[in-house]
């Protein structure tokens, strides 16, 4: 069974050593075959819940400009997420990531 | 008109990012309190039908029992709303995807259940049998005080002064609002049951919170709150229920079947279920936004909407005192929503810091 949405998240943070909105929405939407406004904003909000608690750290925030089938061109806000040493603690805590340090990748989509 | 500088657009659309996530995460701690006020006008009414109305006062264990049976079928009601809300939501494979990882994760969804659920409901109505329903309302009151303790020597919640006022304050308004009935009931035969119902209320309550955001700290909120009540379907269900009915000579399958018999009785528990169903997953939303203890301390609001909700539909006005406690109320949650979107931003003291 693949990983929860908010593991998953961390377990790509931790393999990539930090990674764009973006980028990392992208790869969570290919994943799980999910699409559409309502996904994307879902990550978004997944996001700002790991980082109010501690586990994300937001850095080096960028106004973009978005190009959305769907919406007119607008300008938003990206962040660069990287993991803190609180998330990895946590990610230890929860079975994430092994005290070796290795990801539980049989359960990666 | 030419557009700002980037440098300023930038730090507008930040400010206004943190803003509007604080913002999210006291709507939903302030929905929190408005559908836990609503429960209690069908969570009331459903004592008023059989088999519940039909129990004597002083048959306490009995009571108890009736309690439990209640609560069970509450959960199952509960548990189809939120298949309903996550279904909606594009969630249940999430649920499925959480629940199975029970050695890591989802056991602390189960220990919350354990916590708000057996020991904070059956210790509330033993305050509520052996003291009275206002010292059981009183000692709830205090829950937010055990949660953001053990979330704060636990992982490190942050409250700031501010917060920690608001808290104080709204807690001090509904001291107003109960404490006054509070005089014709301390004391009584077995009173020390009471008061320790008190006690397991406020903790269970105060540390539910604290450790559901354990386990919320990796997973989604709307699928924490599915599991946590699909625990305590488990609980009731397979360990307590059937203890009880094997153990004692309580009448747990007459009372279970009279219950899902009477169509008035179930009118009230999907009623309640409904409430406490959103209630319960809009205070989960609200711990991941602004923290445990903020969460629950706008969540004490609860207190000011029940009593306008029974006023609403009994017609019965609340005593004069009861306006000094809303204003109380109203100033701690705008104390709280006062502080600064930024500081709420980052809810952990986190030594590596943010370079936003």
């Amino acid at each position: 069974m693949k990983l929860h949405i908010k593991g998953f998240l961390l377990t790509r943070l931790y393999q990539l050593g930090g990674m764009r909105d973006q980028v990392l929405i992208d790869l969570t939407l290919q994943a799980y075959s999910l699409q559409g406004r309502y996904a994307v904003n879902s990550l978004h909000v997944a996001l700002d819940e790991l980082s109010a608690a501690g586990l994300v750290a937001r850095n080096a925030p960028q106004l973009i400009t978005e190009n959305g089938s769907d919406v007119l061109p607008r300008e938003v806000l990206s962040f660069y997420y990287q993991l803190t040493p609180f998330g990895l603690t946590r990610m230890e805590d929860t079975g994430l990531l092994s005290r070796e340090g290795g990801v539980m990748e049989e359960y990666c989509a | 008109m030419q557009a700002p500088p980037y440098a300023a657009r930038l730090q507008s659309t930040l400010q206004r990012h943190y803003a509007r996530n604080q913002r999210w995460g006291f709507m939903w701690a302030l929905w929190t309190a408005i559908l836990w006020g609503a429960w209690y006008v069908p969570g009331t009414a459903l004592w008023y039908e059989a088999p519940y109305v039909d129990i004597p006062q002083d048959q306490q264990s009995l009571k108890l029992a009736a309690t439990a049976v209640m609560t069970w079928v509450h959960a199952l009601a509960v548990f189809v709303f939120l298949l309903l809300w996550n279904g909606v939501l594009g969630k249940v494979g999430d649920y499925a995807r959480t629940m199975v990882r029970f050695r890591r994760i989802s056991k602390w969804y189960a220990l919350a259940s354990l916590c708000g659920g057996p020991m904070a409901i059956f210790g509330s109505y033993m305050a509520m049998g052996y003291v009275g329903p206002v010292f059981a309302a009183v000692t709830s009151l205090f829950y937010p005080v055990i949660g953001a303790v053990v979330a704060r020597l636990w992982y490190r919640e942050k409250i700031s002064t501010r917060a920690a006022l608001g808290m104080v304050i709204i807690m001090g308004g509904g001291l107003v609002i109960y404490g006054p009935g509070l005089f014709g009931e301390v004391g009584g035969d077995n009173a020390w049951l009471g008061y320790l119902g008190g006690i397991m209320s406020a903790l269970g309550w105060g540390m539910e919170g604290a450790v559901a955001a354990r386990a919320m700290d990796v997973t989604d909120p709307d699928v924490g709150i599915h599991c946590r009540f699909s625990f305590e379907i488990l609980f009731w269900g397979i360990l307590i229920l059937p203890a009880l009915a094997l153990f004692t000579s309580l009448p747990i399958g007459e009372l279970l079947l009279t219950t899902v018999q009477n169509p008035k009785a179930m009118v009230w528990i999907v009623l309640a279920s409904a409430c406490h169903a959103y209630c319960y997953t809009a205070f989960y939303k609200s711990f991941s936004l602004i923290g445990v203890g903020r969460g629950e301390a706008i969540g004490n609001l609860y207190a000011v909407f029940a009593l306008l909700f029974i006023a609403a539909f009994t017609l019965q006005m609340p005593p004069w005192y009861f306006l000094v406690g809303l204003i109380l109320t109203v100033a701690g949650s705008f104390v709280m929503f006062g502080e600064s979107a930024e500081n709420v931003a980052q809810l952990r003291d986190n030594p590596a810091g943010e370079h936003a």
